[in-house]
């Protein structure tokens, strides 16, 4: 969700809270009010009738007359002889029907009683309070049309004026999605009134900072880490070169001399390998291309077909042409194909690219450890002499690429597939 | 012929120095960078064995040095730094190979006689062995003026045990020598030997004595005077 939309919601929500109290209040307050009014009314005509009957002096007879005839024609008033005398005046509010209105109508009442002549009277005003109703719709109209003109100007602000506050956030926000470790450059923000904005630029500024500083230092370290290990390594190999020009050793040391040759040169090849890792985690191949698989695929199988007795059979239904790095690819398909050889025992090796993945398989006893195999330091099987980083590189350089690397055991062969 | 060594670490450039005293090079030694300009600025050299990374200073800028006095010694980088960038920027700077550590003595060899070859002769380039000669611009190789047949891996063997003449070379130096970093990848060196085997038999059939002795357990010596 937008910020700007986070902001206004609330804002929103409580407006309408506001308005949906607003018109029961009103309706409320409209009520009495208008009920107020009415009940001051009765009461004045109360005491109108009162004086103007007894004004009139009528007897008993004309008066009870004068009462029925009134009682037909004033809707609303009606005065009848009551034995006893109530105690107070009452107020109330009723519907019912009103048959001139032809509707259910709200009516306020007062019933009361009077003394006429010296006999009490029931007094009994009723009044249609059939206007209040209009008034509540027009309340509750306006209170709407408020409520709609508050809301449109929420969003207005919103669209206008936050946004316009918020721009050193989204400026920062853009300059740290174009932040990249690998150019080695800081971040430059642009500077800001706000003051909760130049902290969070502050922040970020020192944190791109150390972590420019972390990535460097790591990288200096891998670097040379792989370069005081080279050194001593080329020591002992020159050594050894030079050992095994001595002609006053027996056959048996020399043997014994040689056979040091090989693990130094494992030694060597893990350091290498190693840093290979370290540098693709740390994103230091950057410069891709287009890499076509199957002039990729045809390069080096016809080299490696120099160096082993296994055939290798190429499958390659349809080339495809992969957005990497040309050294990381070749990396990737070096690594595979060694592995296929590594451990294919001079049998056939198959390389396919189907349906734009990418399949080498060799024979095999057992399957390997199938969940651990792209991972680093694993040794998929007891009896592999390997350090256990061909495959970890193939995982990594997939990683970096999106690409989804898998392994299966069947029909007696390891399947090593890349689905691009 | 005069090779200047420029290496810091004084067990990896005495073992250089021992290995090339025997073939006809007279080797110096600079073992810091101020030395190392010092020499290059007195003297001329054939060639010039740089490591890059010495106290004092950057090897790069030594070979800015010495190209900027103008002066066309062969330089050959031999650095820890093994990755692909590294090598091209010094080539690009003017060196005329890379090797990265830790590399064989013989690889080094050889590579000293092919850049001191190339700086020599210039387009006329030939090595004559015994009764081989080799032509390497035409890449031919000739064994009593008959013409022998040889792949361009066989040639490269061959060049390769002619630069390291008398010497016991490993078959882990060999089988890095013909498939560079690949060499790794394979745990076998039967290659090596079906790559010699056909080498010989293509020289001896052509009349050629056989100079490759296989060292058992070891690997092969190309002996001759």
């Amino acid at each position: 969700m937008k910020l700007i939309n986070t902001t206004i919601r609330p804002l929103i929500w409580y407006a309408l809270f506001v308005f949906a109290l607003s018109v029961p209040a009103f309706f409320l307050l409209l009520n009495s009010v208008w009920a107020s009014e009415l009940d001051e009314y009765h009461e004045a005509m109360k005491g109108r009738i009162v004086t103007e009957l007894n004004e009139m002096k009528l007897d008993t007879a004309e008066l009870h007359r004068f009462l029925q005839l009134w009682s037909r024609t004033e809707q609303g008033i009606t005065i009848v002889p009551e034995t006893r005398r109530l105690k107070n005046d009452s107020f109330y509010t009723k519907t019912a029907f009103d048959k001139y209105y032809g509707e259910t109508e709200k009516f306020r009442g007062m019933q009361t009683t009077i003394v006429l002549g010296q006999h009490p009277y029931r007094l009994s005003i009723v009044t249609n309070m059939e206007e209040t109703d209009e008034t509540y719709y027009m309340v509750a109209a306006l209170s709407l049309l408020f409520f709609l003109l508050m809301l449109a100007g929420f969003i207005w602000i919103a669209r206008n004026y936050s946004a316009k506050i918020w721009l050193p956030f989204y400026d920062t926000l853009a300059r740290l999605r174009r932040f990249d470790l690998k150019t080695n450059q800081g971040i430059d923000l642009s500077p800001t009134s706000i003051d909760e904005f130049k902290e969070l630029n502050t922040s970020i500024t020192e944190l791109t900072r150390n972590s420019l500083q972390t990535y460097q230092s790591q990288k200096e370290f891998t670097e040379n880490a792989s370069h005081e290990l080279q050194t001593p390594v080329a020591i002992l190999r020159s050594k050894i070169d030079l050992l095994l020009q001595d002609d006053t050793f027996t056959k048996e040391q020399t043997e014994a001399i040689s056979q040091l040759i090989q693990p130094l040169s494992r030694l060597s090849h893990i350091n290498r390998n190693l840093l290979l890792v370290v540098k693709i985690e740390h994103y230091q191949f950057g410069d891709e291309e287009q890499v076509s698989l199957k002039q990729l695929i045809s390069a080096i199988s016809a080299q490696i077909r120099d160096y082993t007795a296994s055939d290798i059979v190429l499958s390659i239904e349809q080339d495809l042409t992969l957005q990497a790095n040309r050294f990381l690819a070749e990396t990737m398909l070096n690594n595979l194909v060694g592995n296929a050889i590594r451990h294919g025992g001079n049998h056939t090796i198959h390389i396919n690219l189907v349906q734009g993945e990418l399949t080498v398989s060799n024979a095999g006893d057992k399957s390997l450890t199938s969940e651990k195999l792209f991972k680093r330091y694993s040794h998929a099987s007891p009896d592999s002499p390997g350090a256990g980083l061909g495959l970890a590189i193939v995982g990594e350089i997939c990683q970096k690429y999106g690409w989804k690397p898998s392994y299966e055991f069947k029909d007696g062969k390891h399947f090593f597939r890349i689905k691009f | 012929m005069k090779i200047l060594i420029i290496e810091d670490e004084p067990e990896l450039s005495s073992s250089i120095i021992k290995y090339l005293s025997g073939e006809n090079y007279l080797c110096e030694l600079a073992s810091s960078f101020a030395e190392a300009i010092e020499k290059i600025t007195l003297y001329d050299y054939e060639c010039i064995i740089l490591d890059l990374m010495l106290p004092g200073g950057d090897g790069m800028n030594i070979l800015r040095e010495i190209r900027r006095q103008g002066k066309g010694d062969g330089v050959i980088i031999i650095s820890a730094k093994g990755s692909l960038e590294n090598k091209l920027e010094g080539l690009k700077s003017g060196a005329d190979d890379y090797l990265h550590k830790p590399f064989h003595l013989a690889e080094l060899a050889a590579r000293i006689q092919s850049v001191i070859r190339r700086k020599q002769f210039g387009s006329s380039n030939s090595v004559q062995e015994h009764e081989i000669h080799i032509d390497l611009l035409a890449r031919t190789v000739k064994v009593n003026d008959t013409e022998v047949p040889l792949t361009k891996k066989e040639i490269d063997l061959l060049l390769y045990f002619i630069g390291n003449k008398n010497r016991v070379i490993s078959k882990n130096a060999i089988a890095e020598h013909l498939s560079g970093d690949m060499a790794d990848m394979f745990d076998s060196y039967d290659y090596i030997y079906a790559h010699i085997k056909n080498l010989k038999k293509k020289l001896t059939d052509a009349g050629c004595e056989n100079y490759i002795k296989t060292i058992y357990g070891t690997g092969y010596k190309w002996e001759g005077v």
